[in-house]
């Protein structure tokens, strides 16, 4: 048997296969819109735009954000994060505190993961977090304002944050 | 007569197949052997995926129990320790059982706490962006379907179509981190070099900066995230079309390579798809 008639057999039993068991047919189809999202990200700029708002928890909505943990985005982008103490525009550039630095993938578990909770937030004080991710041409930045809450204090162990947004959700 | 006509007369007239055409009764016992080790398999993977780092889940839940962020874009549900723990635990839980049981109906309803525990993890504020959770859930939806089938298929074809899934998925998985770097930052090398050459204390990364200067470094990077960068897209694009052993071998070696060669935290993303992968190579009666 050639090569094109066992992909015609192959392909064939695949069809045969989907035709009969509904489950698989309904993960295929699955598959097939995660891959079509994937193939669409570098050639359509919106679809980029929605995965860099997703990376920065700026989706228009929790269910929309929600709805895209199935695709999958591993050491996706170029993804940036920068942590300062002063708010931005308060102080001259010499002074800034820290160098942006790269992150894997999605850029807020700066703050939002156990590892940068513990490094930035364990002493209960404001920080400001800018994060920056590009991709073929497209940036996204985005700015929060870690604020401690009125029940912290040198005393307490236990800490609270209120995440605020300082750049608008629409860009 | 058309191929597929052409498959099914040939089925037929192979003894060998059609002792096989009878589907499996409902009684475990006589399902064959390989159907249940396919299922424990890719249970071991996920169950090994999420235990992989419990010494870091232990420490960030300690972490979030003192740290608290009140970020209106996740609802509270979505903030909850509890809720974190719990879900957790659920999987922990329904993958450990289902390792063991022989139940039908134990084992579908352990497939689907498995799949609404992931779910919950790969949405919730304290660990959405762990991609851990993102492979075990795709190799959760895999066994729902599986146990859904067990009794249904005959051994071979089940295992065929589990086979083609299987590496349907990791493909997928795959392509969806190329996708992500064909872009200059990683192209040059930029984003590899300061995630993993500046500073990362790891063998690899250890090793290099002992026995090259800053220049030489970057260039490494450079030709190291071309070349993963490569990789992942090959692998992506034409791992689903070879043969399930073909498919299994190189998806087992790509991934294992992944994390031996950048982090061994990484076993626990790449477990539960080592163990997908290890379908592959589960014999069947028919070519």
């Amino acid at each position: 048997m050639t090569t094109v008639q066992k992909t015609v057999v192959r392909i064939s039993r695949i069809a045969d296969w989907v035709r009969e068991d509904r489950s698989l047919a309904c993960i295929i189809f699955s598959i097939s819109v995660v891959l079509l999202w994937l193939v669409l990200t570098p050639l359509a700029a919106p679809i980029a735009r929605q995965t860099m708002k997703r990376f920065h928890l700026k989706s228009e909505s929790f269910i929309g954000w929600a709805c895209q943990f199935p695709v999958p985005s591993m050491y996706n982008f170029a993804n940036q994060y920068q942590v300062d103490s002063y708010p931005p525009g308060l102080i001259s550039p010499l002074l800034d505190e820290s160098e942006p630095r790269h992150l894997n993938h999605f850029p807020a578990r700066c703050f939002t993961f156990a590892d940068g909770r513990y490094e930035y937030l364990r002493l209960g004080k404001n920080q400001w977090f800018t994060l920056k991710s590009s991709y073929r041409g497209q940036e996204l930045t985005s700015k929060f304002h870690l604020k401690p809450t009125l029940e912290n204090s040198n005393e307490s162990t236990r800490k609270q944050y209120e995440v605020v947004r300082l750049t608008a959700p629409k860009e | 007569m058309n191929l597929r006509q052409k498959t099914i007369s040939t089925e037929t007239q192979n003894p060998k197949v059609s002792r096989d055409t009878k589907p499996l009764g409902s009684d475990v016992n006589r399902a064959d052997a390989r159907i249940l080790l396919a299922h424990r398999l890719v249970q071991a993977g996920i169950l090994i995926s999420i235990l992989w780092k419990l010494k870091f889940f232990l420490h960030a839940t300690a972490v979030y129990r003192s740290i608290e962020l009140i970020d209106p874009f996740f609802p509270s549900f979505w903030r909850s320790n509890s809720v974190l723990h719990i879900s957790f635990v659920g999987v922990v839980a329904a993958a450990t059982l289902n390792l063991i049981t022989t139940s039908s109906s134990i084992r579908k309803t352990c497939n689907l706490a498995s799949i609404t525990g992931l779910s919950i993890l790969c949405t919730h504020q304290a660990s959405y962006n762990d991609a851990t959770f993102v492979t075990a859930w795709w190799c959760a939806i895999w066994s729902w379907w599986f146990g859904s089938r067990m009794n249904r298929d005959t051994p071979d074809q089940l295992l065929s179509k589990a086979a083609f899934l299987s590496r349907l998925i990791i493909s997928m998985i795959l392509l969806g981190g190329a996708v992500g770097k064909w872009t200059n930052e990683y192209w040059s090398g930029e984003v590899l070099y300061d995630i993993y050459f500046v500073d990362r204390d790891y063998w690899v990364f250890n090793f290099l900066r002992d026995q090259f200067s800053t220049e030489e470094l970057k260039r490494i990077a450079m030709w190291h995230s071309r070349n993963v960068v490569m990789m992942e897209t090959a692998a992506g694009l034409f791992l689903w079309t070879l043969s399930d052993r073909m498919a299994a071998t190189a998806g087992i070696l790509f991934l294992t390579s992944i994390a031996v060669f950048s982090n061994l935290l990484l076993f626990s993303v790449v477990g539960c798809l080592i163990a997908l992968a290890l379908v592959g190579y589960i014999p069947r009666d028919e070519p």
